[in-house]
């Protein structure tokens, strides 16, 4: 994948994160095997990105962390959203509606005007 | 060489600070790699590739630690002192105490006067110090028990 491409999905790391707490209640690997299953693999956050933009998230209060139960190893800390996180990810998730529309027209070869 | 994924991590955290969102986010990041490492053991590779592979997935993390640094420190504070409820401050052993010399004193002229022996009855009060003394021990011992 080039680095456009990679900077491309980055740019939404907080949209996508928030896109699968909106399914339930999550943890760093799971959202990150989440991520490389529906890119075939071919994308994947680095564990540094998910944490900055997780840190984010919760010091905005769009998401809330807590610890799971394991028995064994190390503990899995668990995220959820917040109201105000379910709200912050449909006025996100518009608004890529209307880029990548923008984008798509603004990426095509312009028709050269008839006189 | 899973065991060599805390190792990698604590180095990584070495200048991190030491508050509360550090250590949590080190074991976070900490449990996710180790479970990454798991399957990808698990799906058949070596474990040298398996941890190449985790560790290198965590990316850099110079500048999310130093975000970490340059937050307060929240603020804990210290533990309150543990209330020893001893013989010093307790009424009820003040009580005892002055109702015991009370008695010594009694005791010390009852004796006195009924044996005429004053030159040995004096040790009433040597006998009193110590009972005041057992007495002071014993809440002592009570009411540190009890904090």
């Amino acid at each position: 994948m080039s680095n456009i491409a990679a900077d491309l999905i980055r740019g939404h790391t907080e949209t996508i994160i928030l896109a699968q707490l909106m399914a339930g209640d999550s943890y760093g690997y799971r959202i990150n095997k989440a991520v490389k299953q529906m890119t075939d693999g071919k994308y994947e956050f680095k564990e540094a990105t998910l944490y900055s933009a997780f840190k984010r998230l919760e010091e905005e209060r769009y998401i809330q962390s807590y610890w799971g139960n394991e028995e064994s190893g190390a503990r899995r800390r668990y995220y959820t959203i917040s109201d105000l996180g379910r709200q912050h990810y449909r006025q996100l998730t518009d608004e890529w509606g209307q880029v990548s529309r923008m984008i798509e027209m603004l990426v095509q070869i312009p028709q050269s005007e008839q006189i | 060489m899973r065991e060599q994924i805390p190792a990698y991590l604590d180095r990584v955290f070495a200048n991190a600070p030491c508050t509360r969102k550090a250590v949590e986010m080190k074991e976070a990041i900490l449990a996710d790699t180790l479970e990454k490492y798991d399957d990808m053991v698990r799906e058949g590779k070596k474990p040298q590739d398996a941890y190449r592979n985790a560790v290198g997935s965590i990316g850099n993390l110079e500048d999310l630690i130093a975000s970490l640094r340059n937050e307060q420190p929240e603020f804990t504070p210290p533990p309150p002192p543990k209330h020893v409820v001893g013989a010093k401050h307790n009424p009820l052993f003040h009580s005892i105490n002055s109702a015991l010399w009370m008695l010594v004193l009694v005791v010390y002229f009852l004796l006195s006067f009924a044996t005429g022996a004053w030159h040995i009855t004096w040790l009433t009060f040597l006998i009193g110090i110590a009972l005041s003394n057992i007495l002071r021990a014993i809440f002592d011992l009570i009411g540190g028990g009890r904090s």
